[in-house]
């Protein structure tokens, strides 16, 4: 009984380790990591080989303090496809910590996966041979900061790892007058299925607003914002039947220089899925556990009569335990060179020998 | 090394086949016990290839489950149909586990009277039936079409427990799987 215990106690600690120390193929989520994700990607970074890939980087707009400008990049190589996605990280530094846009006093607007993450996640689809992300980013103080992006992905039953060359930006005091966004402005990155939905953009010495959106692929689209109250301006995106993203961005002008914001990215999805996980695992062990003491009471109940009547039939045990009948002494003693304890366990043998000898 | 999918895969495979081949000895044993088939070799043969089988999938089991959570993009419950995917498997993995220890340890005594076979063939095949769900819970998770779209299962919704309730119900099966196993271990089987 105590073998098996041992023997299920080492299935279960080497299932253990088999789910717990390898990489995460299928991705561990969007969100904020340093450049190794804190070790969470990619179960041992020095495991990680050099991607093939190469990374192009971009940036959009005209980085002045606590206005918007976009960081774009394109992936692309062969070795992408050989499983197809792929963590792209936005870094301030390659040191391994305190390297996120956060560390270095930048804001993330938005990412294009719809949140606010420097790490995204994305799937090379069937037939592409390269993969476009970008992230809205503003500085919040006057400093030159170096932007790296960096890629995870899988691929031949080894992790690869790669990093872009450094891209420097220097954050620009805001001109006088300059038509700007408002420094508290956050764009809306997501939103419902099948509505549309009225957008707002936040100004400062800004009198009109033109808007340019776009969907992925399609040509562009431009109309007038709506005055709505002091330095506020609205438009309307028009409904999604089905997850997309459409990508927005603003001319504003004023009695001072005008400007073109970057892209936004406003993606339409589901709500997403989310459950307690703890409570889903308590719930999964509660059903198993529950199902199996339950039916092995109510197969011990029905048995139950059965195995009673069992219970106290021993004559097994008795006759195994039963001294053999002791034959009777021939001539009434022990024939030469026998003890009692051999005649009594082997003395019918000696007697049916004796007799088959006489006859 | 191969990566968590495939290792999913191939151990869903494993569990799938063995499942489903007890389920349907469990079936036969049943039918050739109410003489529905009168074959009386094959009550011995779909006894023994019914538990056995039942058994390599337990074995299977944990290795799919714990595969599949890491395989899973994101957190390990990022859909409805992966969250019922874990209550199906576990379930199902109750009544099998239940269905070998009774089989174990009370011998031929459950096959022989109505009741505890009837009991017997139910968990066998409930389990069968719960993996071979949860098989097409995955399906429909993977490539979004599965054999049985045709009953239109509600896989998209999932039947939570507040914490609580869950672990009153963890207790009392914990506490009654003790109570079973220890009059199961602890007793003559002369």
């Amino acid at each position: 009984m105590f073998r098996r215990i041992r023997i299920l106690f080492v299935i279960t600690i080497l299932l253990s380790l088999s789910s717990f120390t390898q990489a995460n193929p299928g991705g561990v989520g969007d969100g904020v990591f340093d450049m190794q994700c804190g070790g969470a990607c990619h179960g041992d970074s020095s495991l990680n080989q050099t991607s093939s890939a190469s990374i192009s980087v971009q940036v959009e707009g005209s980085p002045y303090l606590d206005q918007p400008i976009s960081i774009s990049a394109v992936i692309s190589g062969a070795q992408l496809s050989y499983s197809g996605d792929l963590g792209i990280f936005l870094l301030t530094d390659i040191t391994g910590h305190s390297d996120t846009p956060a560390d270095a006093q930048w804001d993330i607007l938005s990412d294009s996966n719809g949140g606010t993450n420097n790490y995204v996640e994305g799937k090379l689809l069937t037939g592409q041979d390269n993969f476009s992300t970008s992230w809205t980013i503003k500085p919040t103080t006057l400093t030159t900061t170096t932007f790296y992006i960096s890629i995870h992905h899988g691929g031949d039953d080894i992790p690869y790892f790669g990093i872009s060359q450094g891209l420097e930006i220097e954050v620009l005091p805001i001109p006088d007058n300059l038509a700007r966004l408002s420094s508290d402005f956050t764009p809306q990155t997501t939103r419902p299925l099948g509505e549309a939905t009225t957008v707002s953009i936040e100004t400062e010495d800004v009198s009109s607003v033109k808007v340019e959106w776009k969907v992925e692929g399609s040509s562009i689209n431009t109309i007038i914002a709506n005055y709505s109250s002091e330095g506020v301006w609205e438009f309307i995106a028009p409904a999604s039947n089905q997850p997309s993203s459409i990508q927005w961005r603003a001319i504003l002008e004023g009695e001072g220089p005008s400007q073109t914001t970057p892209w936004f990215t406003l993606v339409a999805q589901e709500p997403p899925f989310e459950v307690d996980e703890t409570a889903v695992y308590i719930q999964s062990f509660a059903l198993f556990i529950f199902v199996l003491g339950f039916i092995l009471s109510i197969q011990l109940k029905f048995s139950k009569s059965k195995t009673e009547e069992k219970q106290w039939e021993q004559t097994e045990e008795v006759l195994q335990d039963s001294p053999p009948t002791t034959p009777p002494l021939p001539d009434g003693q022990l024939p030469p060179g026998w003890t009692m304890e051999q005649w009594q366990w082997y003395g019918h043998e000696y007697l049916e020998e004796l007799k088959e000898g006489v006859q | 090394m191969i990566s968590s999918s495939t290792f999913h895969v191939i151990s869903t495979e494993l569990v799938v086949g063995s499942f489903a081949m007890s389920g349907l000895c469990f079936l036969l044993y049943a039918l050739c016990r109410y003489d529905l088939i009168k074959n009386k070799n094959l009550i011995s043969i779909t006894d023994n290839v019914a538990h056995f089988a039942l058994m390599f999938g337990i074995i299977a089991t944990p290795f799919a489950i714990f595969s599949g959570i890491s395989a899973s993009p994101g957190s390990g419950f990022s859909t409805p149909i992966l969250v019922n995917k874990m209550f199906l498997s576990m379930t199902g993995l109750g009544l099998g586990l239940a269905a070998l220890i009774s089989r174990w340890k009370m011998c031929d005594s459950i096959l022989t009277e109505r009741k505890p076979m009837l009991i017997q063939t139910f968990s066998g095949m409930g389990a069968s039936g719960l993996m071979l769900l949860t098989a097409s819970a995955g399906g429909s998770f993977a490539r979004g079409e599965s054999l049985l779209d045709i009953f239109s299962l509600p896989y998209d919704m999932v039947i939570l427990m507040p914490i609580a309730i869950s672990a009153i119900l963890l207790m009392l099966g914990l506490a009654t799987t003790a109570s079973a196993l220890w009059k199961l271990l602890g007793r003559s089987t002369v």
